[in-house]
């Protein structure tokens, strides 16, 4: 499925915008400015996923699975590499020492700074496609990469936003995918083109 | 909710006794049902139903607010995590934390519920005892990671300290094999790094330059080697081959026990001490070699000798002990200068090296004083043989800077058994014996005699003699008249000093005068001679003639002090005299000496009115140039001159040349010894103008003096 780069950049202000909102709530919460990049996008088949994001199959990862029903049923996931995620949390959490995993108390932060992430992009997904969607209870997962791919991904058509954090001077990557069927990327795609044309583009 | 839809009962209860707080409001926000865990931990007073969430808990965080809106408006579920909003309900456990304000920890699920309407379930979970343990596990925790931050910066601070050790520090186990070095001992012992680990000690280590090899059964012996040193030696000595290498150096080590993991271990320290043999090799070269020439010292020769009498003891041998002086060296030194001096002996040092055997010793005792030590002698004359080579190195002039450099030496020997049984016997009878060839005719050698200790006692008696004779004034002058040799003219007399010893009788000046310089009594001798000399010319100065001047012998000693113009007009002054009537009489050697500063005093003694003549003229060793540069009047030409006058034609030469010189330099001429008849008429006719000697007359006591200046007053008129 081939993407316009005029439709790439109008998803990604999309999601900018979107993420906008996040970012200003997380700054409300930590009191620490949170600084965050135009999110990259990008479509591809379940089975490039190893390659797409060039995270090994076998390496561990952490990550936040919001369930999503409604106009678009798919799980949201938001991935970390496992150190990303401890940096993130720290950070946020300002806490300088502790183990070298997380706790259970920062792992539940971390799915609230997540969930909030991911449905700041929802909202920008919904209020475009004029659906409405619901979420269910943000979990945390923790494990292999191809594990959480087995356990989460439904579908077979793999929507990304890669996004990267700075807090701090500290460099944060995270991934949010969305796994779901074609149709519905479809859908979504056909919504986009409406948009622009409405825009005049 | 409706009574229509009331559940029943047993739910109600459960709903109740549930550890949850769950709240449930409308899309009005208003509270529609709380459960008892709310009411119970909650402060407000009175049922909370129907009323708006945000009046029963006006304090609620945005966050709160935003995903309640959230839950009602757009069916999204939500989650606060206790860190980032710890107790965004007032709830408290009880009575007492509602006083203290302490807040349960919570964590707040938000979750939609859709039924006919949209409602909103909120559960706050208490979590105060996940947060209690957690906040206990994070201190210990936080504890551990500075407890282990400490350890790391100490195991930083104590390895750095073994690693900038200057010495090399090896552990060990029990057996010898390496655990652990430090930096020193890596590049000591190995150029590459980890190449040291688990190697045996014993690999490294050479004990009298034999390796405490395999075959030697290095390895066990090192294991038992380890613990004793560690035990018993301080430091051990050893030779070390680094690993890979051929070539060894010199270490010292030092061992030590440790227990490491509950097993024995040795600590080895290792010092490159290569420099520090070097050096003091170079210390033992110091103390036993002269810098000057390399030969051995006096230490080491005395070593030598000592051992050289003990074999000659065993082998029935002799030994023989060749004492050298320089003649006259001091003078070189005084003209040439020190440089000179010091090459000359290196010169001297070498070609007595040449003319020795290998097996014979040649020491520089300092000056210009040297032994040679022969040993394993069959017969003494051996020792007259080498001595005989010895006076002939002197044959061929030393070059020094292009300088022809003559110079002779005196020899001493003395022989064991004869002599001594010591080496401080011998080198003092060698000593002897080269002392008595200096007094008689220099550049030859002699064997030492008793009858040459009875002189050595001679001279000591007469040295404390002297000193009683300076105290009793046992001194008195005799004056010796120097006139024309026409007779008609008197100049002035020498003034000469007289010994009278009481038991002795009179004692010649050229026994004393030797010994009082060197004992110092000639300056209080002087002093003595001087006063007399003035009482006299205070007596009869009337009876004298206008020009009459009193000659005086300075002593080179007395020369050479600051004081002696001073005592000197202090005497003067005394007795009221002037300086013309003193003729100070030097010898060529004082004027060599110092030259700026011999010429700026007799400068200021001319400048006083006093008359310098030079003395026993012809037998120094004077540069005619300088002659030019002093303030002189008088030349005094030596009696050996005159001694063989007037038939002897190079002595007849000689004179005439004096005289000649004198006249061209415009210096007054003074005959000395003059004994005969034929002499005078010789002089005479050279136009010499002052005689003085037995021909006109010997030396008088003052008295005679006198009265034989009546008789030539006399004979005059």
């Amino acid at each position: 499925m081939q993407l316009s780069e005029l439709q790439i950049d109008y998803i990604k202000e999309l999601f900018n915008v979107g993420l906008g909102e996040a970012i200003v709530e997380l700054n409300d919460m930590i009191n620490e400015e949170i600084l965050m990049s135009v999110p990259n996008f990008d479509l591809f088949e379940k089975n490039a996923i190893f390659d797409k994001l060039q995270i090994e199959s076998s390496r561990n990862i952490t990550a936040v699975v919001l369930p999503i029903q409604g106009g678009m049923e798919c799980n949201g996931i938001l991935l970390f590499p496992a150190q990303h995620s401890l940096n993130l949390v720290r950070k946020v959490l300002k806490e300088t020492s502790g183990a070298d995993t997380l706790t259970a108390l920062e792992v539940e932060s971390l799915t609230e700074i997540s969930s909030i992430i991911l449905d700041a992009i929802i909202t920008s997904i919904s209020d475009m496609m004029h659906v409405s969607i619901s979420t269910g209870m943000p979990t945390a997962y923790s494990g292999t990469f191809q594990a959480l791919v087995d356990k989460y991904y439904v579908g077979d058509t793999v929507m990304s936003v890669g996004m990267h954090f700075e807090i701090k001077d500290s460099q944060v990557r995270g991934d949010i995918l969305f796994v779901q069927d074609i149709l519905v990327i479809e859908d979504f795609l056909e919504k986009t083109n409406q948009m622009l044309s409405e825009l005049g583009l | 909710m409706t009574q229509g839809n009331a559940p029943p009962e047993y739910m109600t209860e459960a709903i109740n006794r549930t550890d949850l707080g769950m709240i449930v409001i409308n899309c009005h926000r208003e509270i529609v049902f709380a459960n008892d865990w709310v009411k119970e931990h909650s402060a407000v007073e009175g049922a909370i139903e129907n009323k708006l969430i945000t009046s029963v808990f006006p304090d609620l965080p945005p966050r709160l607010n935003r995903a309640m809106d959230k839950a009602l408006n757009l069916r999204r579920a939500a989650i606060l995590s206790n860190k980032l909003n710890p107790a965004p309900f007032p709830f408290y456990r009880d009575k007492q934390s509602i006083e203290e304000r302490t807040l349960i920890s919570q964590v707040v699920k938000i979750k939609p519920i859709n039924v006919e309407k949209q409602y909103c379930l909120i559960e706050i979970i208490d979590i105060s005892e996940s947060v209690n343990r957690e906040t206990a596990l994070h201190q210990l925790a936080t504890e551990a990671n500075l407890k282990a931050e400490q350890i790391e910066a100490q195991e930083k601070r104590i390895r750095g300290i073994f690693e900038s050790v200057k010495d090399a520090i090896i552990i060990v186990d029990a057996g010898g094999n390496i655990q652990m070095f430090n930096h020193t001992a890596n590049e000591l012992l190995s150029s590459a790094s980890d190449t040291l680990n688990n190697i045996n000690l014993h690999q490294f280590l050479k004990e009298k330059n034999q390796p405490l090899s395999e075959a030697n059964g290095g390895v066990n012996q090192m294991a038992a080697m380890l613990p004793l040193w560690a035990k018993y030696a301080d430091s051990i000595e050893l030779e070390i081959t680094p690993y890979g290498k051929e070539s060894s150096f010199s270490a010292e080590l030092s061992v030590s026990t440790v227990e490491l993991s509950e097993q024995r271990h040795f600590v080895v320290v290792l010092r490159d001490i290569t420099e520090r043999k070097q050096y003091e090799q170079q210390l033992e070269t110091m103390a036993k070699f002269d810098e000057l020439t390399s030969l051995p010292n006096r230490t080491l020769l005395m070593d030598r000798i000592q051992s050289a009498i003990g074999r000659a003891k065993r082998f029935d041998n002799n030994v023989a002990i060749i004492f050298l002086d320089l003649d006259r060296f001091k003078i070189i030194n005084d003209t040439l200068g020190h440089d000179t001096g010091d090459k000359l002996l290196q010169l001297v040092a070498n070609r007595l090296l040449e003319g020795i055997r290998e097996l014979d010793t040649v020491a520089r005792l300092g000056g210009d004083e040297f032994v040679i030590l022969l040993e394993n002698l069959e017969h003494k004359e051996h020792a007259a043989r080498v001595a005989e080579k010895v006076v002939s190195i002197f044959e061929l002039a030393f070059d020094i800077d292009g300088h022809q450099l003559f110079v002779t030496g005196s020899l001493g020997i003395a022989t064991y058994p004869e002599n001594g049984e010591t080496a401080y016997d011998l080198i003092k009878c060698a000593d002897t014996a080269m002392y008595a060839v200096k007094d008689s005719s220099r550049n030859n050698y002699m064997f030492f005699s008793e009858k040459m200790n009875e002189n050595a006692r001679k001279r000591l008696e007469l040295e404390a003699e002297l000193r009683l004779a300076v105290k009793n004034e046992q001194f008195s002058i005799v004056l010796q008249p120097q006139l024309s040799p026409d007779k008609q003219v008197l100049h002035g007399a020498e003034v000469l000093v007289r010994w009278f010893h009481p038991s002795k009788g009179y004692i010649s000046p050229v026994d004393f005068i030797p010994i009082a310089e060197d004992s110092g009594f000639i300056e209080q001798i002087f002093d003595s001679v001087l006063d007399q000399a003035c009482q006299f010319l205070a007596q009869y100065k009337h009876a004298l003639p206008q020009h009459f001047r009193m000659g005086v012998n300075i002593s080179p000693r007395q020369f050479s002090s600051e004081a002696f113009t001073k005592r000197f007009m202090a005497v003067l002054n005394r007795y009221q005299l002037e300086t013309r009537f003193f003729e100070l009489e030097l010898t060529e050697g004082m004027l060599m000496k110092r030259t700026d500063e011999t010429i700026a005093l007799l400068r200021s003694l001319v400048e006083k009115g006093f008359v310098i003549s030079i003395d026993d003229f012809g037998t120094g060793y004077s540069s005619l140039a300088y002659l030019t540069r002093f303030p002189l009047h008088t030349l005094k030409i030596d009696r050996s001159f005159i001694i063989d006058l007037p038939n002897d034609e190079e002595a007849a030469l000689v004179c005439k040349s004096i005289i000649g010189l004198a006249k061209n330099l415009g210096l007054m001429l003074i005959a000395e010894g003059v004994e005969t008849k034929q002499q005078n008429e010789f002089l005479a006719a050279e136009h010499c103008d002052v005689i003085q000697g037995y021909y006109f007359a010997k030396p008088m006591p003052v008295q005679n003096f006198v009265e034989w200046l009546d008789a030539l007053n006399a004979d005059s008129n």
